[in-house]
């Protein structure tokens, strides 16, 4: 250790919680440089320094504490390891490590594998503050660090976007298969390789992430998300019909969810209006976003009110001949098949508790779900949305995904006196987030029927006004 | 400052005695010193007559009546709340007018500053205290913070690589 004394009343003579307190004003860069003066300094920054770490921790985002304890219960028992684990310093080097190795374009060589990145990336989403809860500050104030964070990288760093969902012909990239795909030199899109193995985070993250660049613009993204959603094969009576594994697990299943939102995003751009926004992104896919009714605080979903949406569907013919003709899995064709996309619907809902509903065999499940809140149901009434389109009758059920941390809905539409379309949807944020996205089909469920995405957004957080 | 003193009966306005580390006896308003929460709480303890000088040990003269100007600029400053403890924001090293031009004084009284208002519990004394040394430190590297703090580098070459290496994780974006 030093031999160099110094007076008492200078820097190093400090005593650490005051050297603690001059930090928590300074960044992890400047924490740093310090540790790299002398000895003394370098034993203070050490990494078991909790206070110190976690001071410049929160310098830069924010406490996942918050984030945690609005965990409904059985996500925070599946939490608990993590947070025993929690170590400041560790889990601020590796979020500042994958923003280096993003900024310095290093996840071009896959070293180390995109999926790291992506499971950080999604803790920081995961632990951002969420926006509505009175307690916090920092929500309050509109500021989350880590949307902040997450928003800055993806902003000043556009090849990061490759990250949510690029392929490399890199020997060691595992999930991509070189044969069989012809003419390939540059990177694919995820959503333009269906039916590989990635990552359930990586879809996840896509999905909370929303709409990318080269999904704009590319068709072959396009046609490779419809694979997956127009495929009968997708879902079936052991996922409900809905975006949920075949196991009978009622987990959902992330790369077909993956691909209901990358469509349907698209799809809401076309059919809505200049008047009204597409609500995506990390900002509108976190709990809480909305806040519970004061008349209603058993409406712990957020049902009652208006939602906007719209659905998509290929003509049968094509439908058919895509299943029968070209089941081989690569969407080859799809994207010159006409799609078409309904009117932008709008929904007004409202919780309706009564034992018709409650008893009715319509909303029968095999799947199991999460009993940390109750099952609700709701009425109501389909329309367009400023259209003449006549109204029609809607009936529901909204409950927990197993984990708790997503919403998983059933909508019933019904007209001509009988029940027509079943719409299987899950909430990806979570309670009182934004977006649900999942598949349609026909009530009764004939083989090879019809099927196809759709999507209903709260119509609070369409109009451009709010929210912002 | 004694002459100050002219309402027996505002408890606030009423003079206080502090004796200082070296022995010097300081007449002060009891609002200015009750910015001290060691010194609100002594007189509190010692009952509301406040007659006997309080002793502070810790804190010499000079330092005493730098602070003292402090708690007389900031006397009718709203209490610090708890709220204002959460930590887990982050924290701006702003420092509003008066205060930087409080703080320009050489680095031994700033740290006998911070080392007083530490001792005499006045938290948004230590806080501004702590950012002026905080924003000595901001952007600097380890050199600039060597010579700015007078501290002596006695790693190796290989020690200080090492280091560099280390830390190389946290280095500006």
């Amino acid at each position: 250790m030093s031999s160099v004394t110094y007076p008492s009343s200078s820097l190093l003579k400090l005593a650490p919680e005051l050297l603690e307190n001059i930090f928590s004003f300074l960044n992890p860069h400047d924490v740093v440089n310090f540790g790299r003066t002398c000895h003394r300094a370098n034993a203070f920054i050490r990494p078991t320094n909790q206070i110190l770490w976690r001071n410049a921790f929160l310098h830069d985002f924010d406490d996942p504490q918050y984030a945690w304890a609005a965990l409904l219960p059985t996500a925070r028992a599946a939490n608990k390891h993590k947070e025993s684990q929690w170590d400041w310093y560790r889990e601020l080097r590796r979020r500042l490590l994958m923003l280096r190795a993003i900024r310095d374009g290093a996840h071009d060589a896959l070293h180390p594998p995109n999926e790291d990145f992506i499971e950080t990336l999604m803790d920081i989403f995961e632990t951002a503050v969420s926006a509505e809860d009175p307690d916090r500050k920092q929500a309050r104030q509109g500021t989350s660090l880590n949307l902040k964070f997450l928003d800055d990288l993806f902003r000043t760093i556009p090849r990061a976007e490759h990250l949510i969902h690029d392929f490399h012909r890199d020997i060691e990239s595992l999930s991509f298969p070189l044969e069989g795909i012809p003419g390939l030199n540059r990177p694919l899109t995820r959503s333009m390789v269906p039916f590989q193995r990635v990552s359930e985070t990586a879809s996840r993250f896509h999905v909370y992430y929303g709409r990318t660049e080269r999904e704009k613009s590319s068709p072959r993204a396009k046609a490779s998300a419809r694979a997956f959603v127009y495929d009968f094969s997708v879902t079936g009576s052991d996922a409900d019909h809905g975006p949920f594994k075949k196991d009978k697990s009622g987990l959902i299943n992330w790369p077909v969810l993956e691909a209901c939102s990358s469509l349907m995003i698209r799809n809401f751009e076309i059919a809505r209006g200049g008047h009204i926004e597409t609500p995506t992104g990390f900002k509108n896919s976190i709990p809480h976003l909305l806040p519970v009714s004061p008349l209603c605080p058993e409406d712990w979903a957020g049902v009652s009110g208006a939602w906007l949406g719209t659905y998509a569907f290929l003509d049968y013919r094509d439908l058919f001949h895509y299943n029968f003709a070209h089941h081989v899995g690569h969407g080859a064709g799809l994207e010159t098949y006409e799609e078409a996309c309904g009117d932008l619907m709008q929904l007004e809902l409202k919780l309706c508790e009564d034992d018709e509903l409650k008893n009715d065999p319509r909303f029968d499940t095999d799947l199991p779900v999460c009993d940390d809140l109750p099952m609700l149901y709701f009425r109501g009434m389909s329309s367009g949305h400023r259209s003449g389109r006549p109204r029609i009758g809607v009936r529901g059920a909204v409950s927990l995904v197993p984990g708790g941390q997503q919403v998983r809905w059933r909508f019933l539409i019904s007209y001509a006196g009988a029940d027509q379309w079943q719409l299987e949807g899950v909430q990806p944020g979570g309670v009182r987030s934004g977006g649900i996205f999942g598949l349609w089909t026909h009530c009764d469920h004939d083989e090879n029927g019809p099927v196809g995405p759709f999507c209903y957004y709260p119509l609070c957080l369409c109009s451009k006004a709010s929210f912002t | 400052m004694a002459a100050a003193s002219t309402s027996a009966v505002d408890p606030a306005k009423k003079m206080i005695m502090l004796t200082t580390s070296d022995n010097i006896d300081i007449k002060v308003e009891r609002e200015v010193a009750e910015r001290s929460i060691l010194i609100k709480n002594l007189l509190e303890d010692l009952g509301s007559e406040g007659d006997e000088p309080i002793p502070i040990p810790n804190v010499n003269e000079a330092v005493m009546k730098k602070v003292l100007e402090w708690c007389e600029q900031h006397r009718k400053d709203p209490p610090a709340t708890q709220d204002d403890d959460s930590d887990s924001r982050k924290k701006s090293t702003d420092i509003d007018e008066w205060d930087q031009k409080f703080m320009q004084v050489d680095q031994e009284m700033l740290f006998e500053i911070i080392l007083a208002a530490n001792y005499l519990d006045i938290k948004a004394l230590l806080d501004v205290g702590c950012k002026t040394v905080a924003n000595m430190i901001k952007g600097k590297s380890p050199d600039e913070i060597r010579k700015t703090f007078n501290i002596q580098n006695d790693f190796t070459p290989e020690e200080e690589d090492q280091i560099r290496r280390e830390n190389e994780w946290a280095e500006d974006r």
